[in-house]
């Protein structure tokens, strides 16, 4: 999932019921046009495709973790004023600090790339050029918007146009799925095929909905915007209501795939079978629609991919980083998102399987969320970051369980997975 | 005396408020004839990839020192903060020292001048 703009900016006392409003009404759209990316199109696509409504328990699971580790996020950064990379270098120093971040910046550089190559699938899907064609000028383009620091406009730009993906929704709905059959996906079961294949697709959806540099992402944002304790209400409801919501569309895609491609017993092998799935609902919108919601949702989470990299290698090294702040202040920020975007838009250009390397990059998440989120919970039980706002057992329970459970699966099941042919 | 713990890996903001760089290293001196108790003190804060590569092992430092030799971007690899300079220790540690011509950001300076310059609409 994608991480959504920090909503609103510092309040003003006066409007202070209306702003607080509008910034909770700001936060669930985010949540809502922002969740969808790559990662979650493919592998709730794939989900359905191949075992109908079975695993909607995982999306659930990873939605719920979401909630709360975007909710901490936004309070790490109101009470301790700290971003999460600063706090962790700050609380269990440099030596430490390396080993996640690192590995953070080899994941992130495939998530980016894969994120440009949806954008530039969808404009294949619409034109039939090849991916090659707009490898550069999607990633120029993208690079431009961030170096012109229109970020905020275009952040909230694309979560609105990514309300698109209600067509998700709608689709879904048309098909009139059986509530027992999706309730009944909504509780763990065991596959009766492809047990590899259904372990793999589950820790590729925590892996996509549970995306670690949104963490930085968001965080940063709250500083940026001078959060305090007065805004954790707000951070709480739109973390909550706007990441739930945002879950419900993926979900769609788990039915709608569920619905037309698993009776079929059609398998997803290339990004050009997926818009098929809107076909029997939306007939011949059902293209521009599905090119359109991946488009601006992988170009959504591009910016905010290269922009959190760059984040996160400032405050763990201690460069300036602001993204209102004119490039030239910042040069090392500055050269690191450019850095970032260049290699994964020369990647692009080699022609990679952009299905593929969504997948693996979503169950290699997977396996390094612990080492990200393990030292993220310790700060948010630490009282002298959270002071009084220190975390609850639930929030901190249902993280640990998903966490740790989906990095385990995602150990054993990536080299069945390799050695089964993947995809 | 300041804890090591609690300085050690924070931010450095200089006079005009500009991230100067991260606590990559402390330098301790012990004062036996001052204090006559072996108290141990900061001396001085150290920024520099040579100090962080120290605290992963001798043969990173080396690199860094090697690197830094051969990029000859930065000055000085180990930059050193006298204790005095500091002012505040809070969220970050605040010091009295405008570093706009210091070593620590001789790489941001020089990155703007060589790379970001060339880049259009800059």
């Amino acid at each position: 999932m994608r991480a959504g703009a920090p909503f609103g900016a510092a309040p003003a006392r006066r409007r202070r019921a209306a702003m607080n409003l509008l910034e909770i009404a700001l936060g669930i759209v985010t949540g809502i046009g922002g969740f969808l990316e790559v990662g979650s199109i493919a592998t709730s696509a794939d989900a359905g495709a191949t075992f109908r409504f079975q695993l909607l328990w995982a999306l659930a699971i990873a939605t719920i973790c979401l909630c709360f580790l975007t909710e901490m996020s936004g309070r790490l950064a109101a009470v301790s004023k700290h971003s999460l990379a600063d706090a962790v270098r700050e609380e269990f120093g440099f030596t430490f600090t390396i080993i996640p971040r690192s590995l953070e910046l080899i994941v992130n550089f495939m998530v980016l790339t894969a994120e440009l190559g949806g954008v530039c699938m969808a404009l294949k899907l619409v034109t039939g050029w090849p991916i090659r064609v707009f490898a550069i000028p999607v990633t120029l383009l993208a690079w431009l918007l961030i170096w012109l620091g229109t970020l905020k406009i275009v952040e909230n730009g694309t979560a609105l146009l990514g309300l698109l993906t209600l067509c998700f929704v709608v689709a879904a709905w048309k098909h009139h799925p059986p509530l027992h059959d999706v309730l009944h996906g909504l509780l763990p079961t065991v596959p009766h095929h492809d047990s590899a294949h259904y372990w793999f697709i589950a820790i590729s959806i925590v892996g996509a909905t549970i995306a670690p540099y949104m963490f930085h992402f968001y965080s940063s944002g709250a500083i940026e915007d001078k959060w305090d304790e007065k805004s954790l209400g707000t951070n709480r409801l739109s973390a909550g209501v706007g990441m739930t919501f945002g879950g419900g569309i993926a979900a769609a895609v788990v039915i709608v795939a569920g619905s037309v491609f698993f009776p079929r017993n059609i398998q997803i092998g290339q990004y050009e079978q997926v818009p098929l799935i809107l076909f029997p609902t939306l007939g011949r919108w059902a293209v521009p629609l599905f090119a359109g919601s991946l488009g601006v949702c992988c170009f959504g989470a591009a910016l905010e991919l290269a922009l959190a990299t760059a984040y996160m290698l400032a405050q763990t090294f201690g460069w300036n980083w602001d993204e209102n702040e004119k490039p030239h202040r910042e040069a090392r920020f500055a050269v690191a998102y450019t850095a970032m975007l260049l290699l994964s838009g020369l990647l692009l250009l080699t022609g990679l399987d952009p299905l593929k390397l969504t997948m693996y990059s979503m169950a290699l998440t997977a396996v390094i969320l612990p080492l990200v989120v393990v030292p993220f919970l310790l700060l948010m039980n630490d009282e002298k970051y959270l002071h009084e706002h220190t975390n609850g057992p639930i929030g901190n329970a249902v993280v640990v369980i998903t966490i740790v459970l989906a990095s385990l699966i995602a150990i054993v099941t990536i080299p069945l997975q390799l050695a089964g042919g993947g995809g | 005396v300041r804890l090591v713990g609690e300085v050690l890996d924070q931010q450095i903001v200089d006079s005009k408020e500009r991230k100067f760089g991260k606590v990559d290293g402390l330098v301790l001196e012990v004062n036996d004839e001052v204090n006559g108790d072996g108290e141990a003190r900061v001396a001085f804060i150290e920024i520099g990839s040579p100090t962080l590569g120290r605290r992963i092992g001798k043969r990173v430092e080396r690199w860094a020192l090697a690197w830094n030799r051969r990029l000859g971007v930065r000055r000085e690899p180990r930059y050193r903060i006298p204790w005095s300079k500091v002012l505040d220790v809070g969220v970050d540690v605040k010091v009295e020292i405008d570093g706009k011509d210091e070593p620590p950001l001789d790489w941001e300076r020089w990155m703007r001048d060589h790379i970001l310059s060339k880049l259009p609409f800059a």
